[in-house]
């Protein structure tokens, strides 16, 4: 069996002139939170859709659980939940029978997990009411359901919480961190960077139709430029002794101190080398006022990258 | 349900009792689709022998009693007509309704077979008009026995005959509206298959000159006691076919090719 839930090679996908992705590889590990970021037409969505087998690709390969697709598609759907864009039901029905045609669909044990999944999503009290009276967050809750009818080992939730309030998303966090505590692999698509960091063991940025970084969250945030934050009522004296020390690769002004951009190849950590710049300053007769060493968030990240790239966001 | 079970993941045979039956639901849930196709196919009926014989009890002089061959024949006739607006609902509600209502796609995800998905559209609108269809003629059938009529009566055999003829006829109309909603959004297939049926055959049969193409003048051929004779019965029934399975394979076609 593969360690891997998702394989992708090479895959690209045009609509006319316009590539929305282009020679994608992806690789997410079973059993795991993934996040899968990017900006808005970014690519995220066209990514899942194919491998679902919504639309086809112009070229490339994929596997789900193992099974390549779209040839074997339908082995590698039948434990495969998903949730693309905004989830769609009949309005006309009650939320149990909406699940009820979905399950009549997927066929084996899927009827009998209609109510373990209502219940699981806290619609148990409501299942029985037409979809056309639920809220938004209670129909992103029976999209949920429905992808849990598959006993999925695999859930492809492209932005799921959207529409949820705080509490709906608190509840869909811990959601998503049980499902992986039951040895289910998580694609999460968001551009909610604050939920994928909350959320997921590793994330892959998208931008432009690319993968353009893959990593665990933490290598991903440690691979960030270090900043230290000096506050100190002689900005342009200390600005003048740093400039050319070798930790330093760049200060700036930001109307709350100077901010240091620490060289990449600095072997100290970010807190030794504002100990060191410290040492520097006060040398020099320079008051400190404040000293703050800074990792970048996963959002600093993505926007740098995103940036770097050209990216709308 | 909470733990992963660790079955291998394959695919299942294609449930096709569960799925027709999902579909039936579908489409007996939608209410408005449901008493519009009572209103048109067993309503006519019931409305249709209460006037005649209110006909009959004011002017018999003028209007023979409501039983017998005669009035069976005119109802299922008309019942042809009327009926067919209910098919045609029923049949673009069926190949678009899915489509409609974004659900397609979430049935897609379930790795299931854009074939099979519409595969199933067809025996779940036949499955629902065929009550309706029943109904309808059980109630002429025996209107046309239990009234008073001009001493000539259906037998069983006649009776049969026309129930068959008015499910064909009606089958025609929901596989062309169950191929053109699988192509085109609900209210532009409901409106051209209306308009093809209501406006363009008539004004075709008008012309004399390509009744072998049109599948009114095919069933009119072998209507029970027809003496309609435009067309070959060979030709009628060939006509038929066609316009039964062309629009369905052409159903078929795009949905297993549309992106979802």
């Amino acid at each position: 069996m593969s360690d891997l839930a998702i394989e992708v090679e090479g895959l690209t996908k045009r609509f006319g002139e316009r590539t929305a992705l282009a020679d994608l590889d992806l690789a997410v590990p079973r059993g795991s939170a993934f996040g899968f970021l990017g900006p808005n037409g970014a690519g995220k969505t066209t990514l899942i859709r194919l491998l679902l087998g919504l639309t086809e690709a112009n070229s490339g390969q994929m596997r789900l659980l193992g099974l390549p697709v779209p040839e074997l598609r339908g082995a590698a759907l039948a434990r495969v939940g998903a949730i693309v864009e905004e989830p769609r039901f009949h309005p006309f029905l009650t939320g149990r029978e909406n699940l009820q045609i979905a399950a009549a669909v997927r066929g084996g044990a899927a009827e009998a997990r209609i109510d373990g999944a209502l219940k699981r999503v806290g619609l148990s009290e409501r299942a029985d009411d037409r979809v056309r009276s639920y809220s938004l967050g209670m129909r992103q809750r029976l999209g949920v359901g429905r992808a849990l009818l598959a006993d999925p080992e695999l859930l492809l939730l492209d932005e799921p919480t959207n529409g949820l309030d705080p509490a709906g998303i608190h509840e869909f966090r811990d959601m998503i961190r049980a499902f992986v505590g039951e040895g289910r692999t998580v694609l999460l698509s968001s551009h909610l960077l604050d939920e994928v960091e909350r959320i997921c063991d590793a994330v892959a940025i998208v931008d432009g139709g690319r993968v353009v970084v893959q990593g665990s969250i933490e290598e991903l945030k440690g691979s960030g430029d270090r900043t230290v934050l000096i506050g100190t009522p002689d900005e342009v004296g200390a600005q003048a002794v740093l400039v050319g020390h070798a930790a330093v690769r760049s200060i700036e002004r930001n109307g709350t101190g100077i901010l240091v951009t620490l060289a990449s190849d600095l072997e100290l950590t970010a807190e030794e080398a504002a100990g060191e710049l410290n040492r520097r300053l006060t040398a020099h007769g320079i008051v400190v006022s404040k000293l703050d060493s800074q990792r970048a968030s996963l959002e600093d990240r993505f926007l740098q990258i995103t940036k770097r790239l050209g990216g709308t966001e | 349900m909470s733990a992963l079970t660790t079955v291998p993941a394959r695919p299942t045979a294609i449930p096709w009792r569960a799925m027709v039956g999902a579909e039936l639901m579908k489409l007996v849930k939608r209410r408005g689709l449901f008493w519009a196709t009572l209103v048109l196919i067993v309503a006519p009926v019931v409305v249709g022998y209460i006037v005649l014989t209110l006909q009959h009890a004011v002017d018999p002089d003028h209007a023979g009693p409501a039983g017998g061959i005669a009035n069976l024949q005119s109802t299922y006739t008309f019942l042809a007509q009327i009926g067919m607006v209910a098919a045609i609902m029923v049949g673009v509600t069926a190949g678009g309704g899915d489509l409609g209502a974004g659900v397609f796609r979430e049935l897609v995800v379930t790795g299931r077979s854009r074939l099979a998905l519409f595969g199933v559209r067809f025996p779940g609108g036949v499955l629902l008009l065929a009550p309706y269809v029943l109904g309808a003629a059980l109630l002429a059938s025996v209107a046309s026995v239990t009234l008073p009529s001009d001493g000539r009566e259906p037998g069983a055999v006649l009776m049969v005959e026309y129930a068959g003829w008015l499910g064909l006829a009606l089958l025609t109309g929901f596989a062309l509206a169950l191929g053109v909603g699988s192509l085109l959004s609900g209210r532009v297939a409901i409106g051209l298959v209306l308009a093809w049926q209501f406006i363009l055959t008539p004004l075709l049969l008008g012309t004399g000159k390509v009744d072998w193409l049109l599948v009114a003048a095919a069933l009119g051929r072998i209507e029970p006691g027809s003496t309609e004779e435009s067309v070959s019965p060979t030709v009628a029934v060939l006509t038929i076919v066609a316009w039964t399975f062309i629009p369905l394979i052409a159903g078929a076609w795009h949905t297993n090719r549309r992106d979802a």
